[in-house]
């Protein structure tokens, strides 16, 4: 069934893609100032383009994202590990999860402007530091699943050590670690444009508020539809294949990645 | 099929204690190598803590920003529980607000809170706006899941005996939805904290949490905003706590006794 | 009351029914028998018509249908009173008048003082008696009933039963019940049919003449050796 729906054309979809259009350019056409034109979008869009500031400020952002993307996916995938093989490790960093957790994001990044000045390393501990816990609670959970079921089947059967690893760690470590990286690379994006915004000199967050002060709405949303575009593809070439692929032993909500704001 | 329950449950005594133990010693190690101004120590973010609490403007700005955030939470759940049971019915519905759905998802939420300024001023209402907004794909989402997974057994049973359409959503798709919605409304409430005070400090809206972060970081009051972080982690657990007393008790009712 | 002429049903491509023609009366039951996977509870649900067959046509008079599922289907949440009064709603009823009759059902099924428990909170067996007053509080005219008494004790399974002919006596109505015993359907029925095949079709059919009341044991157990051996021997099919 999933097959089949999945490859249909929806008209719905496209009725709602052109209500989001229609609705836009009737509240920019009455509140003239407020919200520009989608055609005024679209001008500043390419001029971003031309004058390559539009790959500038990507290639900045991107990079930035990356680079905090591979420290926290690490440090949370160690971090996860050791917790779920040694449950002393999961309750010592229990609290630093949960701070980290409930804080929000614009009020680490106050600290660590103060604690890294203003720029590109404030912007990738900001990003490694909210990555982490995504991969790290996927890591858990993943491990916590194999407590559940499967390692009583491994020793009613007296499976070995070697058996154990491959068959049942290994694949439950990647399946986490593929959920925990999809869902935490949509987030590094947008970690990164927030620290960005908040505290830095460039790269789109920058950008962004810049348009703030200079009360450029069209560039804004110009910088906004990039972040879109961005998280598409994202979307496309990492979340809904490791969703897919899961899919078939696994629920996986494609939205779990809106629970870290 | 109530695992989210049994997560839930209290961690060992000792164990929370000792992490705790280690925690505030790896924070106060941190402080002295790094000094005040770059991490207050956890004695002066105690004391600071509790000098917020008696001081009456930061208490005002505590409960300005709570009062909106149940608000948010609340509106976010009745939205979510309503556009999720339509969408669940209609698959066509689901098709029309998706796009729209995606968007709120992929946009930086830095970028929802300017988009709000441009388009629709600051103020208390457009925060509340915003972190609803913002907040609205995850119970949304969670609905829909919801509504197509309610019991096919039960959904054929209330056909059968020609039960009325008004009581077939309040009596079974209403408490069904709720009740496998309820651990996205535990992770709502700690995503809509942290959702209120973003848009706070960026839309600069008067009084509340966000503007006493925002005065904190000017005067360079570390210990300060430690003492905030510190109450708003145990702000959301205290949500979520009560949350899940509510819901315990209301759902253990029906619930089979171990 | 109600009747199957020629109805054919597949799932995907596999057929489960292959024109299966029956009638039952008002006031009669017939007893469906067969084995597991042939398509009795499917032919419960198109007579309940939440199934639709793929051909042939199901006719029915019905008013009010009373369905015992092959589970009990009690929502969770609701009490065994609140279950009950659930099937009342929008009938014009008012909630007392709700109350009155599902506490009266109750009480007949034995469930006094277990009005306000949760069905979690209840035995099995309590539960599908929960599911019977269900079914039965509505006056049915038509009553479906899958298998209501598998899996539960032998003395809980009679005195069910012995209830079930006191809710029958109480109010009559049509009904088509299926079993795995031929002994419950010789007890209950009017007429028994037997489904067997791939696909499905009605390979014998037995009528019970003697009225419900006077069956004796010799005359349940000599009836339901002759449908046993209906059951166990291959026949081929008779028409409908
Ligand atoms: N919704 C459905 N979709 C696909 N196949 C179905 C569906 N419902 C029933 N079937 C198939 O139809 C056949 C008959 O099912 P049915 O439930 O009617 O059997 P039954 O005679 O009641 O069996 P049992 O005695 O075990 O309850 C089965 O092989 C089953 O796999
Ligand atoms: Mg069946």
């Amino acid at each position: 069934m999933n097959a089949s729906t999945g490859s249909r054309i929806k008209p719905f979809y496209i009725l709602g893609v052109a209500c989001i259009l229609i609705a836009w350019e009737l509240v920019a056409v009455r509140m003239t100032g407020a919200l520009p034109r989608l055609r005024a979008v679209g001008e500043s869009l390419l001029l971003l383009a031309e004058t390559s500031e539009l790959g500038q400020q990507l290639a900045i952002s991107l990079h930035r994202s990356l680079t905090g993307l591979t420290i926290g996916a690490a440090l949370g995938f160690f971090t996860g590990a050791a917790a779920g093989f040694c449950k002393p490790v999961y309750y010592l960093l229990k609290p630093l999860i949960g701070i980290l957790l409930s804080s929000p994001a614009v009020v680490v990044v106050m600290l660590a402007m103060v604690w890294f000045g203003v720029g590109s390393s404030m912007a990738i501990f900001i990003t490694a530091l909210f990555t982490m816990p995504i991969m790290y609670v996927s890591v858990v959970e993943g491990m916590e699943l194999i407590d559940a079921d499967l390692l009583e089947m491994a020793a009613v059967y007296r499976l070995s050590r070697w058996t154990l690893w491959w068959s049942i760690y290994l694949p439950a470590l990647a399946t986490a670690i593929l959920t925990g990286f999809a869902f935490a690379a949509g987030t590094a994006f947008r970690k990164t444009v927030m620290a960005e915004l908040l505290g830095s000199n460039d790269g789109i967050g920058f950008a962004m508020a810049m348009t703030r002060f200079n009360l450029d709405a069209a560039r804004l949303f110009a910088w906004v539809a990039v972040c879109l575009v961005v998280a598409g593809v994202l979307e496309f070439v990492l979340v809904s294949p490791v969703a897919r692929y899961l899919q078939r032993w696994r629920t996986v909500s494609s939205d779990a990645g809106v629970v870290h704001e | 099929m109530n695992n989210w329950l049994k997560a839930k449950k209290a961690m060992p005594l000792v164990w929370m204690i000792t992490g705790t133990v280690a925690f505030t010693l790896a924070w106060q190690m941190m402080a002295r190598v790094y000094g005040p101004l770059l991490v207050a120590t956890p004695a002066e973010t105690l004391e600071s803590a509790v000098r917020l609490f008696t001081s009456p403007p930061a208490v005002a700005a505590f409960s300005r920003t709570l009062g909106r955030v149940l608000l948010a939470l609340g509106l976010q759940i009745m939205a979510g529980l309503a556009f999720g049971l339509l969408a669940g019915f209609y698959p066509w519905v689901e098709d029309l607000f998706k796009p729209a759905v995606s968007i709120l998802v992929a946009v930086p939420p830095v970028a929802l809170a300017l988009f709000v300024i441009f388009v629709f001023g600051g103020g208390e209402r457009q925060v509340v706006a915003a972190a609803v907004a913002l907040g609205f794909p995850l119970l949304y989402g969670g609905a829909v899941t919801a509504v197509r997974s309610v019991d096919r057994g039960l959904l054929e049973m209330l056909r059968v005996f020609r039960v009325p359409k008004a009581t077939q959503l309040l009596a079974a798709y209403v408490p069904a939805t709720l009740y496998s919605l309820l651990p996205s409304i535990l992770l709502a409430a700690g995503l809509t904290v942290r959702l209120l005070i973003m848009a706070e400090v960026i839309v600069g809206v008067d009084r509340g949490i966000g503007q006493a972060l925002s005065q904190a970081r000017v005067h360079m009051a570390t210990a300060e905003i430690f003492a905030w972080m510190l109450v708003m982690a145990a702000t959301v657990l205290l949500i979520e706590g009560v949350m899940l007393y509510l819901v315990k008790s209301h759902v253990l009712a029906w619930q089979a006794r171990r | 009351m109600i009747e199957f002429n020629g109805v054919t049903k597949s799932f995907g491509k596999r057929t489960i029914l292959d024109s299966v023609s029956l009638k039952v009366e008002e006031k009669q039951i017939l007893a469906i028998l067969g084995p597991s996977g042939i398509g009795k509870t499917t032919v419960l649900r198109m007579a309940a018509g939440t199934v639709k067959p793929d051909a042939g046509q199901v006719r029915s008079d019905r008013q009010r249908i009373g369905f015992i599922f092959q589970e009990p289907r009690l929502l969770p949440w609701r009490t065994a009173l609140g279950n009950v009064t659930l099937v009342l709603q929008g009938r014009g009823l008012t909630r007392d008048e709700q109350v009155g009759r599902a506490g009266a059902i109750l009480k007949r099924l034995g469930l006094q003082g277990f009005e306000h428990y949760y069905p979690a909170h209840l035995s099995g067996g309590m539960r599908q008696r929960v599911a019977i007053a269900r079914a039965f509080v509505l006056d049915p005219d038509l009553a479906l009933l899958d298998e209501p008494f598998t899996g539960l004790d032998i003395g809980l399974k009679l005195s069910l039963q012995q209830m079930l002919l006191e809710l029958l006596a109480w109010h009559p109505c049509a009904m088509i019940y299926v079993t795995h015993e031929p002994q419950d359907a010789v007890l209950l029925a009017d007429r028994a049919i037997v489904l067997e095949g791939k696909p499905g079709k009605i390979m014998a059919s037995m009528d019970f003449d003697r009225p419900r009341g006077e069956r004796d044991q010799s005359y349940i157990q000599e009836q339901a050796a002759k449908l046993t051996a209906v059951l166990t021997a291959k026949k081929s099919p008779v028409g409908g």
